[in-house]
Order: structure tokens, then sequence, then C-alpha cells
């Protein structure tokens, strides 16, 4: 499988929150290689620029949630996958736990939580997909 | 010649002796033997004759007296043998001689025809094994005599039992006898009492033919219960006021009464009535019979009518009650859902807020202006926190304030980007709702944060959040720090105009008391009711 690029994308269809993820991310020398507002554009977007860390709001526009998206983007990319959701309910978080996420976050999110579970996800997939890498 | 030369002298010859020539040897040789020979022959006879006196049961005794006469005739021909030796009396000698050849010939003669029945006689031996055999036959016959006895006295005992057993068995037919007089007479008693009970009865009581069901007798509950009279039903089958659908249930519970596999039926049905309305029954039935030997049903019919419709109303109003409830519960579950979409889109929204504020504070030059602003954010935090622990709970409306203060302190720690201040949270188990976490997260949030701006120029230190429950009745929050004297917040609700605005209003709020001292930092202590909720 071709290597993954460093870059982010972002999925979350409230702009305002996906501005504030972008920011962060920026914050902490990250390239946003875009942001997605449904679990389609999503996929299409993370087979495209190929991300370390896909950012995965669980509720999106259409039919289709984040777990959906992250289901496929796993299979077919392997990207590395934070959740982001403002529900605390069993069966979401159960939902969530299919995918294999590196982190779930809990809406509101302050800044260190957000960085904190960003940077222990990066390391994740790299030790995961390119252990030369660390070594080197 | 005379008789008596003939006798004594008939030849005129010598005696006999001469022939012998009179030789002394030969003279004495005859008539020694003969001498010897006579005497014999005459005791033989005596000998006899006493053994026949002693024998008396000799058979043909005769036969031995005949015997007698011929030895005795023998001897005497000896006798005279001798005689004629010295004197020539032969004619004597003659006689002697033709008696013996007669009484000889005659012996012989009889003794030969009497042969085959002297040895019909039974011998001694054989006689003895007579008796032997006898006495044996006897000795049996006595041990058979004795069993006898023995059999005989068994058999009176056998009677004699017999006979008790007849008398007692005797007794205990006229006890039962006296038993079933007396039950007759009970029996009469009851027959009565039936009568009188099957009529006075509230209940309805039915009498009919077991198998064609045929009514033979009803009381006048009964009768009323279907609005005829008594007299209306009797010959009339109990199936025609049976309404048709619930016929084939009971006609089963009746089979089984009447094959005897139960004992009693108990069954719920409708009757008709008169009118054509249907009443609930209940019927208990028995199948008896009467002294008369007839086989009858007796049943008795309850009314149940009342309870019946009792019973359905109660159904459907369970049945109402049951969709109700459904109802509530979805009602509920979809609040709850409504409310977890609410909480959703409030924390959503303050995190919008906060991407708004976190925006305008990146283009602010001003450091007071970015310290407003993060302050700011803290307190939309706060909020935002709230409606998450809210989110997360079984009731949507109340949660445990202890996870929440950590979680506030937390981000208030990260939010202040120095990592060397150290936050501690001691918390106790308290349940509250929105209306009293919003206010003290917001008091928390003020508190903590003054600590952190002022109390720490070093960047170094620990700030306490405690809350504790006192007397099961008042809560007490308190904050403090170990920084330096701090100015109050009196003084920095007086420079910000909003921090000490914000502690003053809420704690009245709460309708709580607050105090600060400063001893070796800064300790704010606020003193509230318990929540209702906890």
């Amino acid at each position: 499988m071709t290597p993954l690029n460093d870059c982010v994308l972002v999925t979350e269809d409230e702009f305002l929150i996906a501005e504030l993820w972008s920011f962060y991310l920026e914050e902490m020398g990250l390239r946003v290689c875009g942001i997605a507002a449904s679990a389609a554009e999503s996929v299409a977007l993370a087979q495209e620029h190929r991300p370390q860390i896909v950012l995965m709001d669980m509720r999106l526009r259409g039919d289709s949630d984040g777990v959906d998206a992250a289901l496929e983007i796993y299979a077919t990319v392997g990207s590395g996958v934070v959740f982001i959701t403002g529900s605390t309910e069993p069966e979401t978080t159960a939902r969530m736990n299919l995918d294999h996420p590196k982190a779930i976050l809990y809406k509101p999110v302050c800044e260190v939580q957000f960085q904190d579970a960003v940077r222990l996800a990066l390391l994740s997939v790299v030790t995961d997909s390119e252990p030369d890498r660390l070594n080197s | 010649m005379s008789v008596y030369e003939w006798l004594f002298d008939p030849s005129g010859l010598t005696a006999h002796g001469f022939c012998l020539s009179w030789l002394p040897g030969l003279i004495a040789l005859h008539a020694g033997s003969d001498a010897v020979t006579g005497l014999a022959y005459l005791s033989i006879p005596v000998a006899i004759a006493s053994f026949m006196r002693k024998r008396r049961d000799v058979a043909y005794g005769w036969v031995a007296y005949l015997f007698i006469g011929f030895i005795l005739a023998c001897g005497a021909t000896h006798l005279f043998s001798i005689l004629t030796l010295w004197f020539p009396v032969y004619g004597v000698e003659g006689i002697v001689k033709a008696l013996t050849a007669v009484l000889s010939l005659a012996t012989a003669v009889l003794l030969w025809r009497l042969m085959p029945r002297l040895l019909a006689l039974p011998s001694a031996i054989e006689l003895t094994r007579l008796n032997r055999d006898l006495s044996e036959a006897l000795h049996q016959h006595i041990h058979i005599g004795a069993q006898l006895n023995q059999s005989e006295a068994h058999v009176r005992q056998i009677n004699a039992e017999l006979e008790a057993r007849v008398k007692s068995r005797t007794s205990e037919l006229a006890a039962a006898n006296d038993r079933l007089s007396k039950l007759t007479v009970a029996l009469t008693c009851s027959e009565a009492e039936f009568r009188a009970s099957f009529e006075g009865a509230a209940v309805g009581k039915v009498l009919s033919d077991p198998t064609s069901q045929h009514i033979v007798r009803v009381n006048r509950a009964f009768a009323n219960m279907l609005g005829y009279t008594p007299s209306e039903l009797v010959g009339r089958s109990g199936t025609e006021f049976t309404v048709l659908e619930d016929q084939p249930e009971f006609d089963s519970e009746y089979a089984r009464l009447l094959s005897g596999e139960v004992d009693t039926l108990v069954h719920e049905k409708r009757y008709i009535c008169h009118d054509g309305r249907h009443v609930w029954g209940r019927v208990t039935a028995a199948i008896r019979t009467t002294s008369e030997g007839n086989r009858l049903t007796i049943g008795t019919v309850e009314d149940i009518d009342a309870r019946r419709q009792a019973e359905a109303e109660r159904a459907a109003a369970s049945e109402q009650l049951q969709r109700l409830v459904e109802e509530k519960t979805a009602a509920l579950a979809q609040r709850g859902l409504l409310l977890r979409e609410v909480y959703h889109r409030v924390k959503n929204n303050l995190q919008m807020i906060d991407s708004l504020l976190a925006m305008q504070a990146r283009k602010l030059d001003g450091e007071r202006a970015k310290q407003a602003l993060l302050s700011l954010r803290s307190r939309v935090f706060a909020l935002g926190l709230v409606h998450h622990q809210l989110m997360g709970s079984a009731d949507l409306q109340t949660f445990n304030i202890s996870p929440f203060l950590h979680e506030l302190a937390r981000n208030l720690g990260d939010g202040g980007g120095n990592s060397d201040i150290e936050i501690v949270v001691n918390s106790s188990p308290l349940t509250v709702d929105l209306d009293f976490a919003i206010p003290l997260g917001m008091l928390v949030t003020e508190l903590v944060t003054n600590s952190l701006k002022h109390a720490f120029p070093d960047g170094q230190g620990t700030v306490r959040v405690s809350l504790r429950i006192e007397d099961n009745a008042k809560v007490i929050l308190t904050v403090s720090d170990n920084g330096r004297f701090a100015p109050s917040p009196v003084k920095e609700a007086h420079q910000s105009g909003i921090g000490m605005h914000i502690i003053k209003g809420l704690t009245a709020q709460m309708r709580a008391t607050y105090a600060t001292r400063f001893d070796r930092g800064t300790t704010t202590e606020i003193l509230m009711d318990l929540p209702e909720a906890s």
C-alpha cells in the first residue's frame, strides 16, 4: 500500500467548527488537506489525499454517518480516524468502536485535549504503517 | 377141641422156647427185646393221653385216641410173644394180633384219608408268622387309632374356632346392620334436607338426566336467573339454554364427568335467558346415584354475570392502562431523544461560539483583549460541559458533580497554558441538576481562573477545588491556592468589572454566602444549601 501523506482531513459539516479544528491543527504545524461536510465527500477526499489522520464528526449531512465513512476509509486508505462527537449514548460509542478509532473526543473539546489526541493518533499511525521511518 | 384148649394150647405143641431149643441166650434176647418194646409201647399212649388232656384244642383229637389203641395193641402183641416163649397160648396171641391188625389197619386207612385235612392245618411256624403279622397289624391299627384320635381332636378344635368366628361375624353383621339402619334414617333426613336446600337455595340448582341432559327438576333461583318458572324448564334439555359458542367446551368437560375421569365439573358458560339476554353462570356438577338407584346429574349454577362484566371491564381498563403506559413510555423515549438532540445542539452551538471566539482572538493584538476572550471561552466551555454531563445521565436531568468538576478543572488547567500549575479536585459525590450545576460551574471557573491569573507570577503552584457536604444539609465549595498574597477578587472585579460581578450575582442566585481569606494564599469558601436533586 502506498504510504500516507503528512496531512489531516477534517470531516465536519459546521463551517465554524471545521475552522476551529483547522486552526488547532495549523498551530501544531500540520497541514489540512481538505474539509469534508458529508460522508461521501470525506471518503473521496481521503482517497485523493491519503491523509495520515481523518477527523470525523459523527453526525454528518446525508444518510451516512461518520462511522460509515470511517469504515470505508479504514478499508481503502488506512488512515487513522479520530472521532469527534456530541453524542454520549452507548449505541454511538459502540458504533464508533467498530472502526478501531485512534481516539474519541466528546464536544466541548478544548485545545489541549484536541492536540493531545491528534498527536497520539499520528504516532500510532506512523508506528503501524511505517515502523522504519521511526527507526531512521 | 375146646375153646380153652384153642385158646391156651391149640396145637398141643410146646412153648416157643422149644423151637429155640431153650437156648438161654436166644430166649433172653427175644424175651428182653419184646419186654422193652412192649413196655415202650405201653408208655407212648400214656404220653399221648397226657398231652391230649392238656391240649384240648388239638384238631382231630380222636386220631390220637386211635393211635393210643393201636400202640397199646402192638405193645400187647410183644408181651404175648414173651409169654409164648414159655406157654403155648397161641390162640390168645393170635386174637391179640388180629385185634392189633384191625386197629392198625383202621388207623392207617383213617390216617391216609385224613392226610389232606391234616396238611391243611397251619403249622406252628406258620402260626408264629401269622401271629407276628397279626400283632404288626394290631400295632398299626393302634397307631392309626391314635392318629384318628388326634385328627378328631383337631377337627373338634377347628369346629370350635369356626363356631367362634361365626359368632363374631354374626355380631359384626348385626352391628353393620344397625349402622345401616341408622344411616338409612340419616339419609332419609338428609334427603329431606336436600330437598329443602334445593328449593330454598339462593344459587341455581338443577337436577338432570346424565345422558340426555334433560332437566328433571330446577329450583326457583335457577328459573329466575333465566327468566322462566321451574315447571317451564322441566323436560327441556340444558343445551337449549347454552350459548352456541360455549357449548363445545362444556360438552368436552361434561364428557369427562360422564366417563368418570373427573368427579366434579366446574365450568363457566353463558346461558340464554327467556328474553334473549346472555347471562354468565358458573356450573358445578356431579353425578350421583339416588336411593332408588337412578343416576342423576346434580348441578349448582351461580350467576356470575356481574363478576364477568367487572372482569371484562377490568381487562379493558388494564388494556387501556397498558396502552397509556406504552404511550407514556414512547413519549418519554421521544422526550429523551428530543432532550439529547437539544443538548447536542446546545453543545454544538457552544462549540461554534468557542470557534468564533478563537477566531476573533487570533485577530486581536492586545494581550488584555486576548485574555478577556480566553476567559470568555472558559465560561462558554463550562456551559458546554454541563450539557455534556446531562446528555450522559440516565434521566437526562441530573448527574454527579464530581466527574464534572474534574473535567472542568482539567480544561481550566489546559486553557491556562501553564502545565506547572497543578489543579487538584476533591469532591464528594453529589447529584445535581442544571440549575445547580451551571452557577456552580461558573463560580469554579471564575475562582480558579482568578488564581491562575494572579497567584503564581513564577508559574508554579497548586490550586485546590473541594466540594463537601456538611450535616447532610449544606454544600461547601472551597477554592484555594498556595500562591502569593493576591489582590482580592473584589479588587479584580473592579478592574475587570466582570469576574466579581459574576461571583456576586451567582452566589446570590444560589442563595449562598461566600467568604475569602488570605493566609499563605487565597481561600474562598462558598456555603450553600444542599440541592433538591441530591
